[in-house]
Order: structure tokens, then sequence, then C-alpha cells
């Protein structure tokens, strides 16, 4: 009993550092794709070089580097504080071509027809491609919150007590791998399936009647 | 970093580099060969098959890959097989990026057309025969584009291997670190790290690029 109340203790820090790294990935990834969708020359550029960087290289690395590298340039971190960093950065390069693919998705159409009825460009953008891109980027980006979300497991390298730390400590000291590990594996499975599920609600629920983005 | 430093660290990180290297290889072909198997069992017209594939997907997929590879770290002891550690995380590691390259082969075969299969039956093919000679060279071109971006992802797994203490790149790079702690105030963190992040980078971009490549190339 003890026990669980550790493991769930270790799940709601798992669900905290996610939450704020996932907030974080989809707040930045929606900005930088928006530039990269006008394509604004210099800085798209920029920003692809983030991208790349980011999904070229292994989190653990990029977590361990935050956390024991940069205290050599000044910047101290605590895992805590590491730990949604990192997921937010790391989200925010896959979040910004999520969003980037879903403005692109956008029938071009529907932006002509807005500047042909006298919309400024940035009205257009706001009013007509942004909520249409946003809603077509939902399942792609509720995948990649969730996959943060199972990420999170890896800010056990920096010892922060989120659930697989927990669960990996308590198999350390009980040898009760496949219980401890399999009620962490259903935590993990539920949240995730939790995410899914709200995430088709939202997409329903925001819909637009006869507006299928696309195509 | 001086000078004479700059030798004996790259020897290290080469030996990490190569435990790397050695365990991305090994992972990618047991994950291969499960999740080929898997995707291709994903076809069957046994309900019991489907539903194991169903199960093994949706739960390797949905538990974090650090988890199973702890999983696997711990429970092969404790079933009395003793093995070192980079067995463990090879096995850890390949059924957990089985399950993604079962999903991405299961998606790409039901994306053909169930007609291909009733075509080929009506010629007289077997059910096998109807898999192997008219759905899976279709399937292949959506495959392939997808199982290429996912070795990016094995690799990049192969760095979690140094949560368990191998002595791969990370752990190289780690040991590295602390060991040059012992000899001189100055720390290296900054210059070694960024070593291993060129080093993924070098391995993981170009693989990514051809993806991108045979996306744009495959598409029908």
């Amino acid at each position: 009993m003890d026990q669980l109340v550790v493991l769930l203790g270790g799940l709601g820090r798992s669900v905290l550092i996610s939450a704020i790294g996932i907030l974080l990935g989809v707040v930045f990834g929606i900005v930088l794709g928006a530039v990269r969708h006008a394509r604004v020359p210099l800085i798209d550029r920029v920003i692809g070089g983030y991208v790349n960087l980011f999904r070229c290289t292994p989190l653990l690395v990029q977590v361990v580097m935050l956390y024991f590298a940069l205290p050599d340039v000044g910047i101290k971190l605590s895992p805590f504080a590491t730990s949604w960093l990192a997921l937010g950065l790391w989200g925010a390069a896959y979040h910004t071509e999520i969003f980037r693919a879903g403005l692109g998705a956008v029938s071009p159409n529907l932006a002509v027809a807005a500047r042909a009825l006298g919309m400024p460009a940035s009205r257009t953008f706001l009013a007509v491609t942004l909520p249409l891109g946003l809603r077509a980027s939902i399942p792609a980006a509720t995948t990649m919150a969730i996959t943060q979300f199972r990420s999170s497991s890896f800010m056990i390298a920096v010892g922060y007590q989120e659930l697989t730390y927990v669960a990996n400590r308590m198999v350390a000291d009980t040898f009760k791998d496949f219980e401890v590990f399999g009620v962490a594996a259903l935590a993990y499975l539920a949240v995730s399936n939790a995410m899914a599920i709200a995430s088709r609600w939202l997409e329903r629920r925001v819909a637009v009647h006869g507006l299928g983005v696309g195509k | 970093m001086s000078q004479e430093l700059i030798a004996p660290v790259a020897a290290h990180l080469a030996t990490g580099l190569a435990v790397t290297l050695w365990v991305s290889l090994l992972t990618t072909l047991f994950a291969t060969a499960i999740g080929v198997s898997v995707g291709a069992a994903s076809n069957s017209a046994h309900a019991g098959v489907k539903l194991a594939v169903r199960v093994y997907i949706d739960v390797f997929r949905g538990v974090p890959s650090l988890m199973t590879l702890l999983f696997v770290f711990f429970a092969l002891p404790h079933a009395g097989i003793r093995t070192g550690p980079i067995t463990a995380s090879v096995l850890g590691l390949a059924l957990w990026g089985g399950a993604n390259i079962a999903e991405t082969a299961r998606g790409a075969l039901q994306s053909i057309s169930s007609h291909q299969t009733e075509a080929a039956r009506a010629l007289g093919m077997s059910r096998v025969q109807a898999l192997l000679f008219a759905v899976t060279p279709q399937a292949i071109r959506r495959f392939l584009p997808p199982y290429v971006g996912q070795l990016t992802v094995l690799i990049q797994a192969s760095a979690l291997t140094s949560v368990v203490g191998v002595t791969d790149l990370l752990g190289a790079a780690r040991q590295m670190i602390e060991r040059l702690a012992y000899v001189g105030p100055e720390s290296h963190a900054v210059a070694i790290y960024c070593a291993v992040l060129i080093t993924f980078f070098a391995m993981c971009y170009p693989l990514t690029m051809l993806s991108n490549y045979l996306e744009r190339k495959l598409r029908a």
C-alpha cells in the first residue's frame, strides 16, 4: 500500500514535468511553426538548424548536458528545472515541424479568398489559416505530447524522482520487478490513453463542419 | 582543453562510440526481425494471433523505452539468466523498437488495398504467396521512409544503455569528465558533451535526410 503511494507520487511528478514541458513545447512549436510557415528568409534557416539539432541528438544527452555542462558556463539548474526545460526544448523542435505541416495543410484558396475580401495578411493568418492549421495539427501534436510524457522517464539521469526513478529504486530494494514495473507500466499506459481520448474529444469538439482541412 | 589531453580523451570516446555502434547495430537487427515478423503476423486470419499482435504493439509502444530496458535488466537475472548489461539493454531496446517497427509495417501492409490480395488469390496464389509477392512489394514503398527514420530513434535510444552502466559514447563521456576532474581544477564537461552531441548528429542527420529523400522518391 505504502509502495503504491510512493509510485503515485512518482507518477504525479512525471505528469507535472510533462505538463510544463508539453506546454512549453506546444507554445514554442506554434510560434516557430508559424514563422517557418511564413518562410522568413534568414530566420527560417536558424529555426531549421534548431529543429535538426534537437531532433538528431538523443534527448538523454541533451538532459545530461543541461544538468552537468551548463554549470561550467555559470547556469545551474535544479533536477526539476532541467526536466521540464529539456522536455520543452526537445519537444518544441518536433512541435515546430508538426505545426508547420498543419498550417501548410490549410488550403491556400481560403487565404486568397480572405485577402480578396480585403483582410490584411496578418488578419488572414490569425483568423483563417491559424485556426484551421491548429485543428489539423491536433492528432500529430497529441502523438508528440504523449511521446514527451513517456520520455519524462529519462529524467532518472539527473535524479528527478519521477515514476521510472521511483520504480527503479523500489525494484532495486525489493526485487519485485514484475509487480513494480507492471504497475508503473499500467500507469504510463493509463495516462497516455487518457491523453489520446481527450485529444479525440477536442478534435471533434472544435471541428468546423464542412471544412475538413486539406485536399 | 589543453593539447596533450585531446588524444587520450578522443581515444576513450572512440571506445565508447564503438560500443554505441555495436549496440545500435544489434538493436536494429533484432528490432527489425521482431518488427517485420510481428507486422506480417498482423495480417493473419487467426483472431488470437491478431489480438496478441495488438497487445504487444500497444503495450511496448505505450511504455517508455527506458522502462522496458530497466525491466529486462532486472527481470533476466531474476529469471536465472545471467547476462551483461549490454545484452540486457539490446534485448530491452529491441522489444521496444520492434513494437514501433511492427506498427509501421502493419500500417504499410494495411494501406495496400485488399483488392490486391483478392486478385492474387483469384489467380491461384496462396495467402502467404499473395502477401509475399503481391502486397509486400507495394507495402515496402510505404514502409521504408518511416523505417529509416526509426533507425535514428534506435541509434539515439542506445544512449539509454549508459543508465544501466554500459560504457557507450555517453557513458564514456561521463567517465572521462569525472576522471579529468581529479587531474585539474578545470572542467571539460562542455567540450566533451559537445563532442558527443556532434557525433550523434553526424550519425542521425544523414539518416533523417535519407528518410526524407525516400519519402519524396517513393511516394506513389
